[in-house]
C-alpha cells in the first residue's frame, strides 16, 4: 500500500518543450550542504529560454546569477530538481560534458585574466585543441574567430596577449570562446571594467552572434543601461529567486519595485515612463537615445499640426 | 592652494622590441597638471591611455623620468620626501579582493597606521574613526570576506583614512561593485570631499563624472582636455576623438536642445528632462 501511494506522488519528468535552448524545472542548489554553512543559493528556479533569445540576467550581488549560470554547462552539478540545455539532461548521471561545453560558451567576468600562452593564436586555440580539432583546421577556426571580434588575424597573432590593451585582451578571451561556434553564449559581466568605447564593442559584437548567426544569449549584467538597450528579455534575480520575467519595457516601468531591489532604472526608461505618466506613449521598442529623441521629436510633429 | 602639481611629467616603463632589445613604452608624456585642495576630480580616459600611470605617479609609486611631481609641496624626486608624501595621499584600487591584508576588518584598517609606527593607543582611535566615516563600524569584528564588494572597498577606504591622508586616489574602486555597492563607494567619498577631503576618482562611468568640481581627459598619455563636466561633455568632438561618450540623459537633453526643446541642455535627471518635454508638448496642443 505504502508503495503505490508513494509511486503516486513522483511528478513525472518533463520533457523540455521544443526549441527550447534552456529549460529549468524546480531547480535547487545549496551550497556546503548539511553543514552549518549551508546556503540555499537558488530556490524552485523554473525556466525556459528559447532559441536564439538575448535574454539578460540581473539582480543583486549573491542574488544567485552566478549560480545559475554556472550549471549551463555542468560547471555546478544538479543537485535538486530537472536541467535540459540543447536537449542534454543536465540531472542525468553521466551528462555528455565534452558536448555540452563545446556547445555552451562561457565567458567569465575579467576573462582577460584566464589568458596564458606566449601568442594569441596559441591561446584561443587552447580550447579548440583541448576538444580534438586538427592542428590546420584549428589555425582557420582561430581566424574567423579574431576576425568576429575585429581583430586582424595576420597582425595579432604572434602578439603575446600581456602586451595588448584592455578591450584588445578581453576580444581575445572572448575569441577563445567563440571559436568554438557555441550555440549558446553564456556572459558574466562582459563589458565590466572597460571603457565606454570598449564597451559598445564588446555589446555590438554579442548583438551581431545573436541576429546574424542567432547564438542564444545569456548575459549577466550590473549596468541596466545595456541591458535596457540590448536583451530581448529581463530576469530580475532576488535571494537565489526569480523575482521578475518580463521584457526590459515592461520590467524599467516598475520604478518603485526595481528601486528596492537596489537597482537602477535606465536613463531612458526614466524618461519614458515620465512621458507616459503624462500620457505621452513613446513605442516600445525605442530604447536608445537616438530612437528615443526620434520618437520624442515625432510626438512633437504630431501635436503641430 | 594647489595641493598637488605636475610639471612637464613623463614616465616610461620598460619594454622589449620586437628584436629582443631594451626599449621603452609610453605611460604619461608631458603632463603639467594642478590639483586644489579640497576639490573633487575626475580623470576619464580610454582603456591605456595613462590614467592609472598617472595616479601612481601621485603617490611616488613610481617617480617620474622627466619633470617634477610636487605633493604638498614635497617634490617626489627626493628621497626623504617618500615618505611624507604617501602619508598624504591615500589609494584605493580596482580589485577589492585584492586590497585586503588581514583576516578581520579592523586588523585590516590598523595596517598602514601600524606601519607607520603609530601608537597602540591611536592606532586603535583613528581605525575606529575610519571605519566610522565609512560607515562600517559595526563590522570592525568581521571577516573581510564574508563583505560584500562595495562594502569591503569601503573597507580599503577605511585603510587609506587611517593614515589621516589629504588626498584619496580612487583608481577605478567602483568598475566591479553593482550598482547599490557603487552608490556606497560614491557616497563616502562626496561626503569625505564635503569635510575637506581631496579627491581623484578614476572612473569610466560617465554618469559619476558629472557630480565632480573637474574632469581630466587623458589620451595617449596626454592630458587633451580639462573642464567642469558640463564643458567636458559639451565638446562632442573630444568626446569622439578619446572615445568617450556623454550620459544618455545629458546626450538626449543636448540633442532635444538643439532641436528646439525648451530644456536645460546639462540636465543629468532623466525624469525632470521627460517632465519638461511633457510641458512643452502640452503647451503645443493649446
Amino acid at each position: 500500500m505504502s508503495r503505490t501511494s508513494r509511486k503516486s506522488k513522483v511528478i513525472p519528468k518533463a520533457q523540455p518543450p521544443q526549441n527550447a535552448a534552456i529549460f529549468a524545472q524546480d531547480l535547487n542548489f545549496t551550497y556546503n550542504p548539511k553543514s552549518p554553512f549551508a546556503k540555499h543559493a537558488l530556490a524552485d528556479i523554473n525556466l525556459t529560454v528559447g532559441k536564439g533569445e538575448f535574454v539578460a540576467i540581473v539582480g543583486h550581488t549573491g542574488s544567485g546569477k552566478t549560480t545559475f549560470v554556472q550549471h549551463l554547462n555542468a560547471l555546478i552539478r544538479v543537485q535538486s530538481g530537472n536541467l535540459f540545455v540543447l536537449e542534454q539532461d543536465l540531472a542525468a548521471k553521466k551528462p555528455d560534458l565534452k558536448k555540452l561545453r563545446q556547445n555552451v560558451g562561457m565567458v567569465f567576468q575579467y576573462p582577460e585574466y584566464q589568458l596564458f600562452a606566449d601568442t594569441v593564436l596559441a591561446d584561443v586555440c587552447f580550447g579548440l585543441k583541448n576538444f580534438g580539432i586538427d592542428k590546420e583546421q584549428r589555425q582557420t577556426m582561430a581566424k574567423d574567430a579574431l576576425e568576429l571580434v575585429g581583430l586582424e588575424f595576420d597582425k595579432i597573432k604572434d602578439k603575446s596577449p600581456f602586451d595588448l590593451s584592455g578591450g584588445e585582451k578581453r576580444r581575445v578571451a572572448l575569441a577563445g570562446v567563440l571559436a568554438m561556434k557555441p550555440q549558446i553564449l553564456v556572459l558574466d559581466e562582459p563589458t565590466a571594467g572597460l571603457d565606454p568605447r570598449g564597451k559598445s564593442e564588446v555589446l555590438s559584437l554579442v548583438k551581431k552572434l545573436n541576429v546574424e548567426q542567432g547564438v542564444t544569449v545569456i548575459m549577466v549584467s550590473h549596468d541596466m543601461n545595456e541591458v535596457y538597450e540590448n536583451a530581448n528579455r529581463v530576469i530580475v534575480f532576488r535571494d537565489g529567486m526569480i523575482a521578475y520575467d518580463a521584457s526590459p519595457r515592461e520590467l524599467f516601468r516598475l520604478e518603485s519595485e526595481i528601486e528596492s531591489m537596489n537597482l537602477e532604472v535606465p536613463a531612458m526608461a526614466a524618461f519614458c515612463n515620465e512621458l507616459e505618466r503624462n500620457g505621452v506613449r513613446i513605442p516600445d521598442k525605442c530604447k536608445t537615445v537616438d530612437e528615443v529623441l526620434a520618437a520624442t521629436l515625432w510626438q512633437r510633429e504630431a501635436r503641430n499640426v | 592652494m594647489k595641493i598637488i602639481k605636475l610639471d612637464n611629467v613623463s614616465f616610461y616603463y620598460k619594454a622589449y622590441n620586437e628584436d629582443g632589445t631594451v626599449g621603452r613604452a609610453m605611460g604619461v608624456e608631458d603632463v603639467t597638471l594642478s590639483i586644489e585642495e579640497g576639490s573633487f576630480v575626475a580623470l576619464v580616459g580610454h582603456n591605456g591611455c595613462g590614467k592609472s600611470t598617472l595616479a601612481k605617479l601621485l603617490n611616488a609609486l613610481l617617480l617620474p623620468v622627466t619633470g617634477t611631481v610636487t605633493v604638498c609641496g614635497l617634490d617626489s624626486s627626493k628621497k626623504e620626501n617618500l615618505f611624507e608624501i604617501r602619508k598624504n595621499i591615500g589609494m584605493v584600487f580596482q580589485n577589492p579582493d585584492n586590497q585586503m591584508v588581514a583576516s578581520i576588518v579592523e586588523e585590516d584598517v590598523a595596517f598602514g597606521p601600524e606601519n607607520l609606527g603609530v601608537a597602540q593607543p591611536e592606532i586603535a582611535e583613528r581605525v575606529y574613526e575610519a571605519l566610522d566615516q565609512v560607515g562600517m563600524r559595526d563590522f570592525a569584528k568581521n571577516s573581510p570576506h564574508k563583505l560584500s564588494g562595495g562594502q569591503k572597498q569601503r573597507i580599503a577606504i577605511a585603510g587609506a583614512l587611517a593614515i589621516r591622508p589629504k588626498v584619496l586616489v580612487l583608481d577605478e574602486s567602483t568598475a566591479m561593485l553593482d550598482p547599490l555597492g557603487r552608490r556606497e563607494v560614491l557616497e563616502v567619498a562626496h561626503k569625505l570631499n564635503k569635510q575637506g577631503m581631496t579627491v581623484i576618482l578614476i572612473t569610466h562611468f560617465m554618469e559619476e563624472v558629472l557630480d565632480c568640481d573637474s574632469v581630466v581627459v587623458m589620451n595617449g598619455g596626454r592630458v587633451v582636455a580639462q573642464g567642469t563636466p558640463n564643458e567636458i561633455f559639451d565638446n562632442k568632438q573630444l568626446l569622439d576623438e578619446v572615445g568617450l561618450k556623454a550620459p544618455r540623459t545629458v546626450e538626449l537633453a543636448s540633442k532635444l536642445c538643439a532641436a528646439g526643446f525648451d530644456v536645460d541642455a546639462h540636465c543629468r535627471d532623466a525624469r525632470k528632462l521627460g517632465g519638461d518635454v511633457c510641458q512643452e508638448l502640452r503647451e503645443k496642443v493649446k
